[in-house]
């Protein structure tokens, strides 16, 4: 019976769990983004087809490609609509793939029977067709750039009142503070990144974004497990002993991956500091499910 | 005798009052929380406490699809 209504107790905890206000407006903005790629795809394949009619070659039937993006499209939209970031995570990860395949059977149609004069008819013919997107594209960005803001802020408010929370009960929680910090300098970097107009730029403030989220996740853990231990070992929990020994390992893996997983501002390389993030994400999954898990064995133990 | 009955019975009653008296001192001393316990949150606060999100925040979806151009 105790251990069912501590099932419930942590269901609650989970199902209660916080939800950024700004997530709509900025998977509504990605969307609009996405959105410019797919119609510029299908302004492409109709452009490249009147070529083949003007030079008289043969060209793949991409109806099928296409009504797949249309799909995911409206996958996504949905996932949007729904502020299902999870969701939102699938259907654009899915029309990375469909684009993949698309722009294979295109690689593929190239090599069957073209003249030179049918790809120069594609080159002229996409100039005008590219300054479309990156037009949609920039207003899109527009968008997103000022919900990123409102999204990182919001993040920090909830960051802050963690911070309170944990500093009522004489926590020290100098690590979450740094951290919040970096945040405040991560949102003073938002403008000159989209300023640049280089969506590499951009994809730099979320991988950072992503580091600083798991890393104030370590710092909290960290205060809570120090805050706790000396209240558990001069009380009488049931399971004291085993709260301390699995929270002092707890502590030691945490204190770990904080230094594995350091912040940096600087993103010399997008794609390693993407892989350093899922690594990292991958490892502290045990920890956090640990995390929680200590909290049921002290109320277990109560 | 009267008055011998009577001192024992005050002697007895006296001996009722403060042991009662004394009981409830000790009582209260074991009831008394130390300095500990008083800033000491109980253990259902301290496992209100071990809640974490675990969710991965957004991160850059949809911004690398790929898209066709005469370079394919």
């Amino acid at each position: 019976m105790k251990r069912l209504l501590i099932f419930f107790v942590l269901l609650a905890g989970l199902s209660s769990a916080w939800t950024n206000d700004a997530l709509p407006d900025i998977l509504n903005a990605r969307y609009e983004y996405v959105s410019c790629d797919v119609n510029y795809a299908d302004e492409w394949l109709s452009m490249r087809e009147d070529c083949a009619d003007q030079e008289e070659v043969p060209v793949f039937d991409s109806s099928d490609y296409m009504s797949t993006l249309e799909d995911d499209l409206d996958d996504l939209k949905e996932a949007a609509d729904e502020a299902d970031k999870f969701e939102f995570g699938l259907a654009a990860v899915q029309i990375g793939v469909d684009s993949l395949d698309l722009l294979g059977a295109i690689f593929l149609d190239a090599l069957n029977n073209k003249t030179m004069d049918f790809f120069s008819c594609v080159r002229d013919g996409e100039q005008p067709l590219m300054e479309d997107r990156n037009d949609c594209r920039a207003d899109a960005m527009e968008l997103e750039r000022e919900a990123s803001k409102d999204y990182v802020n919001n993040e920090l408010d909830y960051a802050n009142e963690q911070i309170v929370d944990l500093e009522e009960t004489g926590a020290d929680t100098s690590g979450m503070e740094e951290i919040v910090d970096y945040g405040e300098e991560l949102i003073d970097d938002i403008d000159p990144a989209f300023d640049s107009g280089d969506i590499k730029e951009v994809r730099k403030l979320y991988l950072r974004h992503s580091r600083l989220v798991l890393l104030f996740r370590l710092e909290k853990m960290h205060s809570t497990i120090n805050y706790v231990e000396p209240i558990i070992e001069s009380g009488h929990n049931d399971n004291k002993d085993e709260i301390l020994e699995r929270g002092d390992d707890l502590r030691d893996d945490v204190e770990d991956l904080l230094v594995q997983c350091e912040y940096s501002d600087e993103v010399d390389d997008n794609w390693d500091y993407a892989r350093d993030n899922l690594e990292c994400w991958g490892d502290s999954l045990d920890l956090f499910e640990e995390f929680m898990a200590l909290g049921a064995l002290i109320l277990e133990g109560a | 005798m009267k008055i011998k009955f009577l001192l024992l019975l005050l002697l007895g009653v006296s001996f009722l009052f403060f042991g009662c008296a004394k009981k409830g001192e000790e009582t209260n001393v074991t009831q008394t929380p130390n300095a500990t316990q008083n800033i000491s949150a109980d253990d259902q606060e301290l496992a209100d406490l071990f809640q974490i999100d675990t969710d991965r925040p957004l991160g850059d979806e949809g911004l690398d699809t790929g898209t066709p151009s005469s370079q394919n």
